[in-house]
């Protein structure tokens, strides 16, 4: 059984978790954990959380905490003592985690040389890509039209505009004016992130740091990366119309 | 990488699961919580079947009627132990119930939707036959409290206490049978019970679904993805990679098929089939839980059975069906 500090300290982690819950939906920082479409779930967490949190505490003032009557001779499922208070801290890592280490969407750091810029890796049908305009087009949908076009020379000459981080490995050494414009899909939550990306070529390329955000404008050219060829190089446009910084979206991820 | 970047990474994959999976596992404890104060033992007894394997059966398909994923399942289960379900039937309900029921249908539907039919008879079918068949097998132990590790919150059906149960109405309500909680409550009081319970329960599950979380996080730091998909066409190591990356990356059963659909190209139908099957009954965040609420040999069946059964599915499938 519990004591009584340690049903308080339940009624502040229940409390806190659910604030966290409710701040992250608040300040949009969710969107760097899980996907748009599951953002009511984490909404309906807060509020659970809260009324649990508010459950307990009243109980408490009442002077009705669980441990007063066990007479029916069932001992606790929870630990005493230290051990107790190892399951709580346990229980407030989430918070933990989250008052004390900056919030952030996975960047290259989280990559480790797994992006996907294979034509095919990216299940898609044809009909698909039918209805978005190639100017709409994003890292993902783009990387769709070429999983499903047998002739990879047919994007010569057409025009991009996308936007993601800067992403180089060791295919892009010896080469500076080459990076990747990446984005990291989510379906679900991070769990489950892939990251995918365009090669860019842009004369300046190496004055753009690692995961800087770029907007992409440029056509794409026939050219070759990782032993690919012919592979679609999005040629960007030379200076500020074809390379602009901007500031990371609030929707980091793409969504299948 | 520094030490400083791989707190930030490890922070932003760890806190991704966890915000995925606690409101799941609320909802799990919350209908737990709602079972224990509104279903009775009579009402259970009343609604299953006699027969052992029919109330298999009904066990594996109750997930039409608690519609939780594998980490709300695990509460419910124990719960339902405790209005007295039979053994097989509450196996075959805790294995199966992440994969059979409408929610996790539908996304499978929406996610192989080119493939759909296929895909979803062969998942909810093979997760079925498997669930079944193991409960089956527990038909040989007939008391539930032999699997279970420690008591529930609320007690043991077979310790008749009122004691979490402070608010508990009018004992005269009761059975005098003797199992006197495991009637059914008036609404208001009986919510405030719910809630009482579901907040025990998330402290005691939250621990092990936070310790899995973080061992699925810790686990993608050493083993990549790349190494494993090396091995994507082979029938037979294809099935063992897929399952290791499903109980790996442990990824709620709502959404795992938006995950397979990316190996669908290429890895082979059977190791694909053993991802969707194998993940959602065992992967680390519910081992974890298992050990938490079953005793130790209890989990080793629970990971070991339906790691064989439906590895020998996904094999026979990989040598035999195409489409």
């Amino acid at each position: 059984m519990l004591s009584k500090t340690q049903s308080w300290a339940q009624v502040i982690i229940l409390g806190a978790t659910g604030a966290y819950f409710a701040a992250n939906n608040l300040n949009g920082n969710i969107t760097n954990y899980i996907a748009k479409k599951f953002i009511w779930l984490s909404w309906m967490a807060a509020a659970l959380l809260l009324t649990l949190a508010i459950m307990r505490a009243a109980a408490l003032l009442r002077g009705q905490t669980h441990d007063h009557a066990h007479e029916g001779g069932h001992h606790h499922a929870h630990a005493t003592g230290w051990r107790g208070w190892i399951g709580l801290g346990i229980v407030a890592l989430p918070v933990v985690f989250g008052l004390f280490v900056p919030s952030q969407p996975l960047d290259s750091r989280a990559i480790d040389g797994e992006i996907s810029g294979d034509i095919g890796s990216i299940g898609t049908s044809q009909d698909e890509m039918i209805g978005i305009a190639p100017q709409e087009r994003n890292v993902l949908d783009w990387l769709r039209a070429f999983s499903v076009e047998p002739d990879l020379n047919a994007f010569n000459g057409q025009e991009a505009d996308v936007s993601g981080f800067v992403y180089r490995d060791a295919r892009f050494e010896g080469d500076p004016a080459r990076f990747m414009v990446a984005r990291f899909v989510i379906s679900c939550c991070v769990a489950d992130a892939q990251a995918i990306g365009l090669v860019v070529s842009w004369p300046d390329g190496a004055s753009l740091p690692d995961d800087s955000w770029v907007r992409i404008r440029g056509t794409f050219e026939a050219g070759e990366f990782d032993g690919m060829a012919p592979y679609p190089v999005l040629a960007a446009y030379d200076g500020t119309d074809g390379v602009q910084p901007i500031e990371q979206p609030d929707h980091p991820y793409l969504y299948p | 990488m520094s030490f400083a970047d791989t707190i930030a990474v490890f922070s932003t994959r760890f806190l991704g699961i966890f915000i995925e999976a606690a409101p799941f596992l609320l909802l799990g404890t919350l209908t737990s919580g709602l079972i224990e104060a509104f279903v009775s033992h009579d009402d259970l007894v009343k609604v299953l079947p006699r027969h052992p394997l029919l109330a298999t059966l009904l066990g594996g398909l109750m997930g039409f009627v608690f519609p939780v994923c594998e980490c709300g399942v695990v509460p419910v289960t124990r719960r339902l132990y405790r209005k007295g379900l039979p053994t097989s039937a509450g196996i075959a309900f805790l294995l199966a119930t992440p994969i059979v029921n409408p929610i996790v249908i539908a996304s499978t539907y929406a996610a192989f939707h080119n493939r759909a039919p296929e895909i979803v008879y062969l998942r909810v079918g093979v997760a079925l036959v498997v669930s079944v068949g193991i409960g089956l097998l527990f038909t040989f132990q007939k008391r539930a409290e032999r699997l279970l590790r420690s008591p529930v919150p609320g007690g043991l059906s077979l310790s008749p206490s009122l004691a979490a149960a402070p608010l508990a109405v009018n004992p005269g309500a009761f059975p005098a049978s003797g199992s006197a909680n495991s009637g059914r409550m008036k609404l208001l009081p009986g919510l405030r019970h719910a809630l009482t319970l579901a907040g025990e329960e998330f402290f005691e599950m939250g621990r092990y679904l936070i310790i899995g979380t973080l061992l699925a996080t810790s686990t993608r730091f050493v083993i990549t993805q790349g190494q494993l998909e090396d091995l994507a066409t082979n029938p037979v190591n294809s099935v063992f990679v897929m399952q290791a990356l499903a109980f790996i990356l442990s990824i709620c059963s709502t959404a795992d098929a938006f995950v397979a659909l990316d190996f669908a190209n290429t890895f082979t139908l059977g190791s694909v089939l053993g991802f969707l099957t194998f993940g959602p009954m065992v992967d680390i965040k519910s081992t974890m839980m298992f050990l938490g609420v079953f005793r130790r040999r209890v989990v080793l069946y629970l990971i070991l059975l339906p790691f064989l059964a439906t590895t020998l599915i996904a094999v026979w499938v990989n040598l035999n069906v195409r489409f």
